[in-house]
C-alpha cells in the first residue's frame, strides 16, 4: 500500500492529535463570551444615549432644525431659542485652543523625544505630563480663572474667548504632548540614522524626516484632544462664559474674540436647567448638534490620518 | 482641520457683515462713550455684563432680549452663578449691573465700600418659594414653619421617615403626627439664593429659638443629609420620583411642574395659604422673597447701563418679571426704585 502523504491531511492529523476534546477550552470560551457581552454593553450604552437624545430632541430636530441652528439665545420661549452663538463660540474656542495648545505641545514632544537626554529632569517632565492628563477639567477652570482671567487680564482682556481657549489649551496640552511623543517615538530609528548617514544635521533630521513622518499621528491626536476640549462646559463657566442672554452687539468678528462668549456645552447647561419639556427638547437637540460637530471633527482626523499616513 | 476652518470661514463671513461701524467698546464691562445721548430712541452701543443670582437671571435674560431688539448694537453677556458670586464680581469691579435673590448683606456692602463702589438698589419682582412633595403624597396638605423645621432643620439630621420627626414636631408646636413614609429631601445646595431665603424665611425663627435653648446646632440651620442640587429640574425629578419626598424650589419651577409635584400650603401663623401669583403678591403666602438688581452708580450714566435700567423700571420692562414666572412688585416698591434711579440714591434703600 502506498503511503498517502498529503501535507494538508498531515497537518489535520497533527492538529487532531494535539487538540483536546471539543469544549475542553472552557475558560477560553467563557472569556470570549465575557468580552463579546462587554463590548456589546458599551455599544448599547452609546446607542441608548444617542437614541434618547435624538428622541427627546426630535420635536426640535425635525420641525425647526435650520431655525435652531441659525437663531441666538432666547429666554422668551423655548421655540425661539437657537444655538448659533454657541456654534460660533465653540468654533472660536477651537481655534484659540489649537493656536495655543498645538505649537507648545508639539514643541514639548520634540524636545522630549529628539533633544532631551534621558535624565532625571526629562523623566520628571514626562511623568508630570502624564499625571496632568488625568487632572479633572474643573481644576483647569480654576487655573484659567486665576491665571488667564485675572493675572493675564492685560493679554486676555478678562473673561473672553482667549481666556477660555487658553484654559482648554492648558487642559488638552498634556494629551497633545503624550500623543505627539508616541508619534515621534513610532518613527523608526533607522530613518534618523539614514539621514545622519548622508550628512544631515540634527535640525534637518527633525524638520525634514521625523516631523513629516509623524505628522498624521500628531494631527490625529491633536484633533481628538480638541474634540474633548469642545465638550467641556465646567471650565468655561468658571472663566466667565455667559450662561444667559448673549449678543455680540456691533462688534465685528475679530472683536468677538475679546467680547462676551458662550459655547455649545454651556448652552446645553442653560437649556437643561430651564423648567419645562420644551427646554429639555432644546437641550437634547443641542446635544445632538455638538455630537455631530465633534463627529465631524473626528471624521476630519480620520480622513487626515488616512491621507497622510506613512507605512514603514 | 481643513474642514473645520472652512466651516469657520463661512460663519466668519456671515456674521462679519455689520463690521464696518467701529464699535465704541469691546471691553468686558460697560464703558462710557463720551457723548451720552439723551434721546431714548437713539440706538445705543457698548457692552453690558450682568451676573449674579440664577433666580433673577431669567428676568434679566428676557429684558436683555427685548432691549437688544431695540438696540442691536449693545453687546450682552448675562450669567447666573449665584447671588453671592454677583456681589463678589461687583466688588471686584467686574460688572456694572448685578442681581441678587436676597438683599445685599452687610459684609458685601462693606466690601463694596472698601473699593469705593457705590450702588443703587432696586427691587425687580417677588419670588415665592414653594414647599413641595410628590403629587402622589396625599398624607400632607399644609405645613407650618415648625413642621418644616422638624423635617429639614438641623435637629432632623438622620430622620429617614416622616414619623421620626413626630416627637420633635410635637415639642415645637407642629401639626403632626406625620405618616410612616420614607422622608426623602431634595433642595437647592448652599450656594443657592433659594437655600438662603428658605432658611431665612421659613426656618430661622424656629431654629434660633432652639439654638438659644441649646437644643440645636448654632451654626447650621439645615440638616446636612439631604439631596442638594443646583439644578431645579433635578430637584423636581427627585421630588416627583419619591412618594414621601419633601423639598423646596422657586415658585416658577414648582408651578411649571404641577403635574409631577404638589405645592404644599404653608401656614406662617395666619392659617394655611396655597402659593399662587395672587397670594405671593399680597404677601399672604408666607415664603416669598424680593428679587433685587444693583447698579454701580459710577457707571449709571453709561448709555447702555442707563438705557437698560430705565427699560427694566418701565411698565413694559416689568411685564417680563411675570413672563419669567415671578410676581410683580407692589406699586410703592416700584415707585421707590424709580425714585432711587432718578435721584441716584445709593446704599440699601429697602
Amino acid at each position: 500500500m502506498a503511503i498517502v502523504s498529503n501535507p494538508a491531511r498531515l497537518a489535520e492529523q497533527h492538529a487532531a492529535s494535539l487538540s483536546r476534546k471539543p469544549g475542553s477550552d472552557i475558560p477560553g470560551q467563557v472569556f470570549k463570551g465575557v468580552l463579546i457581552s462587554v463590548t456589546g454593553l458599551a455599544v448599547a450604552f452609546l446607542a441608548v444615549l444617542v437614541g434618547v437624545m435624538v428622541v427627546d430632541g426630535w420635536s426640535v430636530l425635525s420641525e425647526r432644525l435650520g431655525d435652531f441652528l441659525s437663531r441666538g439665545f432666547s429666554q422668551r420661549s423655548a421655540a425661539e431659542a437657537g444655538v448659533w452663538q454657541g456654534i460660533i463660540g465653540t468654533l472660536q474656542i477651537a481655534i484659540a485652543t489649537t493656536v495655543f495648545a498645538v505649537p507648545i505641545g508639539v514643541a514639548t514632544a520634540i524636545y522630549l523625544v529628539e533633544y532631551a537626554d534621558n535624565n532625571r529632569f526629562s523623566r520628571l517632565v514626562e511623568l508630570n505630563v502624564r499625571n496632568l492628563a488625568g487632572v479633572p477639567s474643573i481644576v483647569y477652570g480654576l487655573l484659567g480663572l486665576a491665571v488667564f482671567v485675572k493675572s493675564l487680564s492685560g493679554f486676555t482682556q478678562g473673561k473672553t474667548i482667549f481666556a477660555g481657549g487658553m484654559t482648554l489649551a492648558a487642559m488638552v496640552l498634556p494629551i497633545v504632548v503624550i500623543t505627539s511623543v508616541e508619534a515621534l517615538k513610532a518613527v523608526p530609528q533607522g530613518v534618523r540614522e539614514a539621514a545622519y548617514g548622508v550628512g544631515a544635521t540634527k535640525w534637518e533630521v527633525v524638520a525634514r524626516q521625523v516631523l513629516p513622518a509623524s505628522f498624521s499621528t500628531i494631527l490625529t491626536g491633536t484633533v481628538l484632544s480638541l474634540a474633548r476640549a469642545l465638550g467641556e462646559a465646567a471650565p468655561l463657566i468658571l472663566v466667565g462664559a455667559a450662561t444667559g442672554f448673549i449678543s455680540f452687539g456691533d462688534a465685528n468678528f475679530l472683536e468677538t474674540f475679546t467680547g462676551p462668549f458662550t459655547a455649545l456645552p454651556v448652552l446645553i447647561f442653560n437649556f437643561a436647567r430651564q423648567p419645562g419639556e420644551d427646554w429639555s427638547a432644546n437641550a437634547a437637540a443641542a446635544s445632538v448638534v455638538i455630537l455631530v460637530l465633534i463627529l465631524m471633527i473626528n471624521g476630519t482626523a480620520i480622513y487626515l490620518r488616512n491621507r497622510f499616513e506613512k507605512k514603514w | 482641520m481643513v474642514a473645520l476652518f472652512a466651516v469657520f470661514g463661512m460663519l466668519a463671513a456671515s456674521c462679519g457683515d455689520d463690521s464696518d461701524a467701529p464699535s465704541s467698546s469691546a471691553s468686558s464691562s460697560a464703558s462710557s462713550s463720551a457723548e451720552s445721548s439723551s434721546d431714548p430712541e437713539a440706538a445705543l452701543s457698548g457692552s453690558l455684563m450682568i451676573t449674579g443670582s440664577s433666580t433673577v437671571e431669567p428676568v434679566t435674560n428676557l429684558l436683555a432680549e427685548a432691549f437688544s431688539e431695540l438696540h442691536p448694537d449693545v453687546a450682552f453677556s448675562v450669567s447666573g452663578p449665584g447671588s453671592g458670586d454677583g456681589h463678589k464680581a461687583a466688588c471686584a469691579g467686574e460688572v456694572p449691573i448685578w442681581n441678587s435673590s436676597r438683599q445685599i448683606k452687610d459684609k458685601e456692602v462693606a466690601c463694596l465700600e472698601e473699593k469705593g463702589i457705590e450702588f443703587i438698589e432696586f427691587r425687580v419682582g417677588i419670588d415665592g418659594i414653594s414647599a413641595i412633595t410628590s403629587i402622589e403624597n396625599d398624607a400632607v396638605e399644609c405645613l407650618n414653619f415648625a413642621d418644616l423645621y422638624s423635617l429639614v432643620g438641623v435637629e432632623a439630621t438622620g430622620f429617614s421617615k416622616w414619623s421620626d420627626a413626630n416627637s420633635l414636631n410635637a415639642e415645637i408646636g407642629g401639626t403632626g403626627p406625620f405618616p410612616e413614609g420614607d422622608l426623602e429631601i431634595f433642595a437647592p445646595g448652599e450656594e443657592s439664593g433659594t437655600f438662603d431665603s428658605f432658611i431665612e424665611i421659613a426656618l430661622e425663627d424656629v431654629w434660633e429659638e432652639r439654638a438659644e435653648a441649646g437644643e440645636a446646632d448654632a451654626n447650621y440651620a439645615v440638616r446636612p443629609d439631604y439631596n442638594a442640587s443646583a439644578n431645579d429640574n433635578v430637584i423636581i425629578d427627585g421630588i416627583a420620583g419619591n412618594k414621601y419626598s419633601l423639598g423646596w424650589v422657586g415658585f416658577a419651577f414648582a408651578d411649571e411642574a404641577r403635574d409631577e409635584v404638589k405645592l404644599l400650603e404653608v401656614d406662617g401663623g395666619d392659617g394655611c395659604v396655597a402659593p399662587s401669583p395672587a397670594t405671593i403678591a399680597d404677601a399672604s403666602f408666607p415664603i416669598a422673597r424680593f428679587l433685587y438688581t444693583y447698579v454701580d452708580v459710577a457707571q449709571a450714566d453709561d448709555p447702555a447701563v442707563k438705557g437698560f435700567i430705565e427699560f427694566m423700571l418701565s411698565d413694559e420692562g416689568q411685564k417680563y418679571v411675570v413672563d419669567a414666572g415671578y410676581v410683580n412688585l407692589a406699586d410703592s416698591d416700584l415707585a421707590q426704585g424709580r425714585d432711587s434711579w432718578a435721584n441716584k440714591t445709593t446704599g440699601k434703600t429697602f
